[in-house]
C-alpha cells in the first residue's frame, strides 16, 4: 500500500515537473509514459531520456503530445503505442470519458489525385475551434441550407456542404422555406430554381404540399407532346427556357400519376387556366352568375389554383413560329390513328403553350387580380402566396381599387402577413413619382403603408 | 413538480415542468417515466450550454406548441419571419460561433425545434451575401475542392445562378 502511495506521489511529482519543464520550454503539455517502479523502470528511464534528448535537440517526437498513457500496469506499457490508441488521459482531468483526440484530416486518395494536383491546403493555426460549421451533423447542415438565400455559395464552400446541397431532403426544405407549403410545388417546377427540382425532391414535396391540378394538367400535356415527338422522331429545337426543360420523364409521369389519384382521371384533361380566364372575363363584363362564382371558388380552393406570379402587364401573344401543323405533318403520314389515343391533347393550344417561356405560364396579370379583388375579397385571401406582396403592391398602386383596398389589406394583415421593405420602398418611390393622385388618395396610401409595415410613414 | 436536469459536467439545474416540456425529448421522457424526481442526465450537453437552453425555454414557455399537423404551416409561416428574428431571440443568439454551434447541437439533441430553427437561421443569415471564400474564413472551413472540381460545381450550380 505504501509502495502504491509512493508510486502515485512519484507520478504526480513527475507530472508537475514535466508540466513546469514544458511550460518553460514550449508551452505545450508534454506527454510521457507513467512510471511504475516495479515494472520496467529502466525502460521508462530510457524513454524519458530519449524524450528529453528530443526536446533539447528539437527532434520531432510528438507522438504522445497532449496525452498520457494510462497506468494500466500491463506489458502494453512497454510496447510502442500506435497513434490510434485512445486509451489516454488528460493531465489534469479525471478519467470520466475519452478525451478528444487531436483532429487529423484523412485525405481521400483516389486515382485522380495522381493526375490532378490538389489545391494547397489552408494553413491551420492553433486558434481554430474544435467545433466548426462543417462538423455539424448533416441534418443540421441540411436545415441551414433550407434557410439560406444563396444556395450556390453554400455548395461551393467544401465537399461536405456540396453533398448536403445535393440531397433531396435539403432541397425540398429549401423550396418549402422559400415558397411555403402551398406554393412549393409550382415554384419548384416552374420557378427560378426549377432545375434543382428532380424526382426525389418532388416526391418529398408531394408528401406535404398540395399538388395544384393545373400543374398535373401541364404535365399531362407535356407527356403527350413528348409521345408525339418521340413517335415522329423529330427533334423540336428548344429556344428560351421552356417550362418543360427541367422536367424529366420520371417527373412528368409522377405528376400525372399523383394527379390521377388526387383529382380523378378526367380532371387531368381539363385546362384550369382557361377556365380561370373565362370566369374572369365574364366577371369583367359583369355577367358573373352564382354558378360561375362557385366554379371560380372550386378552382382556387379545391384545385389549388395559385397566383404564384403576378405580372403588371398584358398577356403575351403566343409565338407564331411554332405551329402545330409542322408537328403533325410528320406524324400524320406515318400513323394517322395515333392522335386519338392521346385523349389529353388539345393540339394547337397545347403546342403553343408548351413553347412559352417559364415566366409566361400560369401568370395572373394585374387585371386578373383586380377583377378577383372586385369580385370577391375573400377569394383574394385564398390567393395569399409569397407573391401576395405583389398583390398588395398592385392594390396600393392602382387608383381604381384604392377605396376598397385598405379593407382588403387589413384582411391580409390579420392572417399575419407583412410586406417586405422592398415593396414599401417601391410604393414610396411610386408615390413620389406619381402626381395623378389627389390628396385623398395619398392619405389612403399612407394609411395602407402604415398598416402593412406597422410603423407610421411621414408625409410622402 | 420541478424537474432536475444534469449536464455532462454534473451541474444540476432545477426547472419547472412547463419549461422542460419545451423539449420534445424531455416531454416524452417525462411522459414515459413519470415524475420520478431523480435528475435526468443529459450527457451530450455541457452545463454552460444547458443554462442557455433553459434560459430560452423559460422565455418561451408560454408560446403555443405547434402540433405535428400544424408543423407544415409553421414552416410556411416561418418564411415570413426569416429575416426578422424576434428581438429577444436575436439578443439571445448573439454568441460566439462555437457556442452557437453548441446551442444548435443541444437544440437538436433535446428536440427543441424553435431553438434549432433560430440557430440555423442565424447561421444562414451569417452566410447571406458572402462568397464561398468568405464563408470558409468566417467558420474556419478548409477548402477541399480542387480548382477543377470548383469549376464543375459552378457549372452544376447554374440552377441557382439563374435565380
Amino acid at each position: 500500500m505504501a509502495h502504491y502511495h509512493h508510486d502515485k506521489a512519484h507520478y504526480r511529482k513527475d507530472q508537475d515537473d514535466d508540466y513546469d519543464n514544458d511550460k518553460m520550454q514550449s508551452g505545450h503539455h508534454r506527454a510521457r509514459c507513467s512510471s511504475d517502479d516495479k515494472r520496467g523502470h529502466s525502460k521508462m528511464d530510457d524513454r524519458k531520456a530519449r524524450a528529453i534528448k528530443d526536446k533539447t535537440t528539437n527532434t520531432p517526437h510528438d507522438y504522445f503530445a497532449d496525452i498520457h498513457i494510462l497506468d494500466t500496469g500491463s506489458i502494453l506499457d512497454f510496447l510502442p503505442v500506435p497513434e490510434s490508441t485512445h486509451a489516454v488521459k488528460h493531465r489534469s482531468q479525471p478519467l470520466l470519458q475519452p478525451p478528444s483526440v487531436p483532429y487529423t484530416v484523412k485525405h481521400r486518395v483516389s486515382h485522380e489525385s495522381y493526375l490532378v494536383p490538389s489545391r494547397p491546403r489552408q494553413k491551420h493555426t492553433s486558434h481554430i475551434s474544435r467545433l466548426n460549421l462543417s462538423r455539424l451533423p448533416d441534418k443540421i447542415l441540411s436545415r441551414i441550407f433550407s434557410f439560406t438565400s444563396d444556395p450556390a455559395s453554400f455548395s461551393l464552400v467544401c465537399r461536405r456542404f456540396q453533398s448536403v446541397s445535393k440531397s433531396p431532403h435539403a432541397r425540398a426544405g429549401f423550396f418549402l422555406f422559400l415558397y411555403g407549403t402551398r406554393n412549393a410545388i409550382p415554384a419548384a417546377l416552374l420557378g427560378p430554381f426549377h432545375a434543382a427540382c428532380y424526382l426525389a425532391v418532388l416526391d418529398l414535396l408531394l408528401r406535404q404540399c398540395p399538388l395544384p391540378r393545373w400543374i398535373v394538367q401541364l404535365a399531362a400535356i407535356d407527356r403527350d407532346i413528348r409521345r408525339v415527338e418521340k413517335h415522329a422522331a423529330r427533334k423540336v429545337v428548344r429556344r428560351d427556357p421552356l417550362w418543360t426543360t427541367a422536367w424529366t420523364s420520371g417527373t412528368v409521369d409522377r405528376l400525372v400519376q399523383k394527379g390521377k389519384e388526387q383529382y380523378g382521371h378526367e380532371a387531368i384533361s381539363g385546362r384550369d387556366w382557361m377556365d380561370m380566364q373565362d370566369v374572369l372575363e365574364e366577371a369583367r363584363v359583369g355577367t358573373l352568375l352564382p354558378r360561375e362564382f362557385e366554379r371560380l371558388k372550386t378552382l382556387i380552393v379545391d384545385a389549388h389554383y395559385t397566383a404564384w406570379s403576378v405580372i403588371d402587364g398584358t398577356r403575351p401573344d403566343p409565338p407564331s413560329s411554332v405551329s402545330f401543323a409542322s408537328l403533325t405533318s410528320s406524324t400524320s403520314s406515318s400513323s394517322s390513328d395515333y392522335f386519338p389515343t392521346l385523349v389529353n391533347y388539345h393540339p394547337p393550344t397545347d403546342t403553343i403553350l408548351r413553347s412559352l417561356p417559364i415566366s409566361f405560364i400560369n401568370i395572373l396579370y394585374r387585371p386578373d387580380i383586380l377583377t378577383l379583388h372586385d369580385l370577391a375579397p375573400s377569394l383574394l385571401r385564398r390567393l395569399t402566396t409569397p407573391q401576395t406582396e405583389e398583390t398588395i403592391n398592385t392594390i396600393v398602386m392602382t387608383e381604381r381599387v384604392m377605396k376598397g383596398s385598405l379593407v382588403e389589406v387589413q384582411r391580409l394583415l390579420k392572417s399575419g402577413y407583412r410586406v417586405s421593405e422592398r415593396v414599401v420602398d417601391r410604393v414610396r418611390v411610386w408615390l413620389q413619382a406619381d402626381r395623378r393622385l389627389d390628396e385623398d388618395g395619398r392619405r389612403r396610401v399612407r394609411r395602407i403603408l402604415k398598416a402593412v409595415t406597422g410603423t407610421p410613414y411621414g408625409e410622402v | 413538480m420541478p424537474v432536475v436536469l444534469q449536464a455532462s459536467d454534473n451541474q444540476q439545474f432545477t426547472i419547472e415542468k412547463a419549461v422542460a416540456e419545451r423539449s420534445m425529448l424531455l416531454k416524452n421522457m417525462l411522459e414515459d417515466v413519470g415524475e420520478a424526481g431523480e435528475p435526468i442526465p443529459l450527457p451530450n450537453v455541457a452545463g454552460s450550454i444547458l443554462k442557455k437552453v433553459i434560459e430560452y425555454c423559460e422565455h418561451h414557455k408560454e408560446d403555443p406548441v405547434p402540433s405535428a399537423e400544424e408543423d407544415k404551416d409553421a414552416f410556411e409561416s416561418s418564411r415570413r419571419k426569416a429575416d426578422d428574428i424576434d428581438e429577444w431571440d436575436a439578443q439571445f443568439i448573439k454568441v460566439g460561433n462555437e457556442e452557437l454551434f453548441e446551442i444548435i447541437l443541444a437544440a437538436n439533441y433535446l428536440d427543441i425545434k424553435p431553438l434549432l430553427d433560430l440557430g440555423c437561421k442565424t447561421v444562414a443569415n451569417m452566410i447571406k451575401g458572402k462568397t464561398p471564400e468568405q464563408i470558409r474564413e468566417m467558420f474556419n472551413i478548409e477548402n477541399d475542392f480542387t480548382p477543377e472540381e470548383e469549376d464543375q460545381i459552378r457549372r452544376e450550380n447554374e440552377w441557382a445562378a439563374d435565380a
